[in-house]
């Protein structure tokens, strides 16, 4: 049987596998993952993507998290930009978000956001020293920023 | 050795040897070439021109090794050759294809946040907790595989199950290439500088894996992968850019001369599986449903201690009159029935009883685990000795 069952393995339970794995419907943790998209900006040339805020807990949602945004494609920005965004679209911008867009990879982007609303960190680009504290990286033709944000009522 | 001589049982005979005749050895020898030339048919067929003679020199290769267990009986050393070249070929390859990619060891943030990072079972260990609270696996991959990733957590899980339920433990002499890497060392020298280890060393893998679990539920990373793996030093590492990832790579390239090279030289024991791995309990429990195993014949072992000097992972106890018996963390080897000199250590199916004078088990088990190894392992070799001839040519 275990003879058979290694003879099989690579052809024929590998992809059944999968599929059990599949219907368990797993999800990468979003603090790496970034989320998932809540909705498109278009500023016509580019797009601004904005993925539901991510607050990492082992157990529900933790007080502070990030809300991750793509700016597509990267060829089409500025080599400054500067950006007001209404993170959450109840009306009012939540935060000004400005950043370099330099040609090549010899130089690191700088970003520098201006928090509007009480639950955005004002922030500006620290070296990438763990996923979870990535603010800007040039990802592709995109650049990926994350705002820190924490929750209402947390200190 | 003041156990020899002394029982009756000194008197048993030894049994013949294992090893089969020519016609014999060939014939099983050809059913795995025939396995070989199926699950490299791809590689021999479209593959570039280095890709072909890379799998064409692997199936020669795996048919040698093959062929050497056949005709001699012997298990550990054949093994231990594909292991070791296993070992040492995975992160040559590996850091070729980082080089050609990125020009740099360094983990690419890039990668990270596409989900492009190539899962290692290493981390399964600390990803179930949080996979049963929160359905959530914390690592910056992806579930399944994907053109730009073929190494997505369900590919590394579907062959880490497959790998245990076939070999048990065996996973850390047959599959796991980082346990190659430090087999090589630990076998350089003849006889150990450094004889005497305390056995409760064994205990300490499930120490490393109460903290990683328990890290990994708190920090909500990776906690093995970012603190405590050795093996960070020669896949790839966070560049060190902050004081943060200075410490990171210092206890990275300390553990790995420690544990990987030193230890295993100095005492020919494979001290970074026995003594570190958090893979290396849950390894140990999965024997319990794996249908082979090493067990000793009461009948025939005469307590010389043999065994328990050859065994790499101390997983030989002593017992009552000092019969010698293999405890779970056996990772099937086979180093402790080679060198037993009245064959009392060999493969048996569980529930069965010793049948005296049969390789029918070692060559159930040979035939399961070679297949394995040659799909996973020798695929692996494969498409490290292409990249290498890719880049000499």
């Amino acid at each position: 049987m275990t003879i058979l069952f290694a003879l099989a393995f690579p052809i024929k339970l590998l992809p059944i596998f999968l599929s059990v794995v599949k219907t368990l419907d797993l999800k990468i943790a979003p603090q790496f993952s970034g989320g998932e998209v809540d909705f498109v900006i278009d500023r016509g040339s580019h797009q601004i993507k904005v993925y539901h805020p991510v607050y990492p807990a082992l157990f529900g949602q933790g007080s502070k998290g990030f809300v991750q945004l793509v700016w597509q494609p990267r060829s089409a920005l500025p080599s400054q930009v500067q950006d007001s965004i209404d993170l959450n679209r109840d009306g009012t911008v939540d935060c000004e978000i400005s950043f370099s867009n330099p040609p090549g990879e010899a130089s690191a982007p700088v970003l520098t956001v201006n928090a509007k609303s009480l639950w955005v960190f004002p922030a500006h680009n620290s070296p990438t020293i763990s996923l979870e504290g990535v603010l800007i990286e040039r990802v592709g033709d995109a650049m990926f920023v994350r705002i820190p944000i924490r929750k209402m009522g947390s200190s | 050795m003041a156990e020899m001589f002394v029982t009756p049982k000194d008197r048993v005979e030894p049994l013949p040897g294992l090893g089969k005749n020519w016609g014999a050895s060939l014939l099983w020898t050809l059913l795995m070439v025939i396995c070989s030339l199926l699950l490299f048919s791809k590689g021999l067929s479209q593959g570039s021109p280095a890709q072909r003679v890379a799998a064409g020199a692997t199936i020669i290769f795996l048919t040698g090794i093959f062929l050497w267990m056949m005709r001699s009986g012997e298990t550990y050393r054949p093994r231990r050759v594909f292991y070791v070249a296993l070992g040492f070929l995975f992160p040559v390859g590996f850091i070729l294809e980082l080089i050609a990619q990125r020009a740099s060891m360094s983990i690419s943030w890039e990668q990270m946040l596409l989900g492009n990072t190539p899962f290692c079972y290493l981390a399964l260990p600390m990803m179930a907790l949080p996979a049963v609270l929160s359905k959530t696996i914390i690592f910056p991959g992806s579930i399944l595989p994907t053109p730009e990733n073929h190494h997505a957590f369900g590919t590394m899980l579907a062959l880490w199950f497959g790998a245990t339920l076939i070999l048990g433990r065996g996973w850390c002499s047959w599959g796991c290439f980082f346990g190659g890497i430090e087999e090589g060392f630990a076998s350089l020298r003849r006889k150990p500088l450094w004889a005497k280890i305390d056995r409760r060393w064994t205990l300490f893998p499930w120490a490393v894996l109460s903290v990683v679990v328990v890290g990994t539920a708190i920090s909500l990373a990776p906690f093995y992968c970012e603190w405590l793996c050795p093996f960070k030093t020669v896949t790839e590492f966070p560049a060190v850019t902050s004081l943060r990832t200075a410490v990171q790579f210092g206890i990275f390239t300390t553990l790995f001369a420690a544990i990987v090279v030193i230890l295993p030289l100095l005492t020919k024991k494979r001290t970074q599986c026995s003594f570190f791995c958090p893979l290396g309990p849950i390894q140990s429990l999965t024997n319990k449903i794996n249908i082979f195993e090493l067990k000793t014949d009461p009948d025939r072992c005469v307590s010389c201690g043999l065994c328990e000097k050859a065994c790499p992972f101390l997983a030989i106890d002593r017992g009552e009159g000092g019969l010698r018996q293999v405890n779970m963390y056996c990772s099937r080897c086979a180093a402790c029935a080679d060198v037993c000199p009245k064959g009392a250590v060999r493969f048996r199916i569980k529930g069965t009883p010793f049948t005296v004078n049969s390789s029918a088990p070692r060559m159930m088990f040979l035939l399961a685990t070679w297949i394995f190894a040659t799909m996973f392992g020798g695929s692996i070799i494969a498409n490290s000795v292409a990249k290498i001839l890719g880049h000499l040519f």
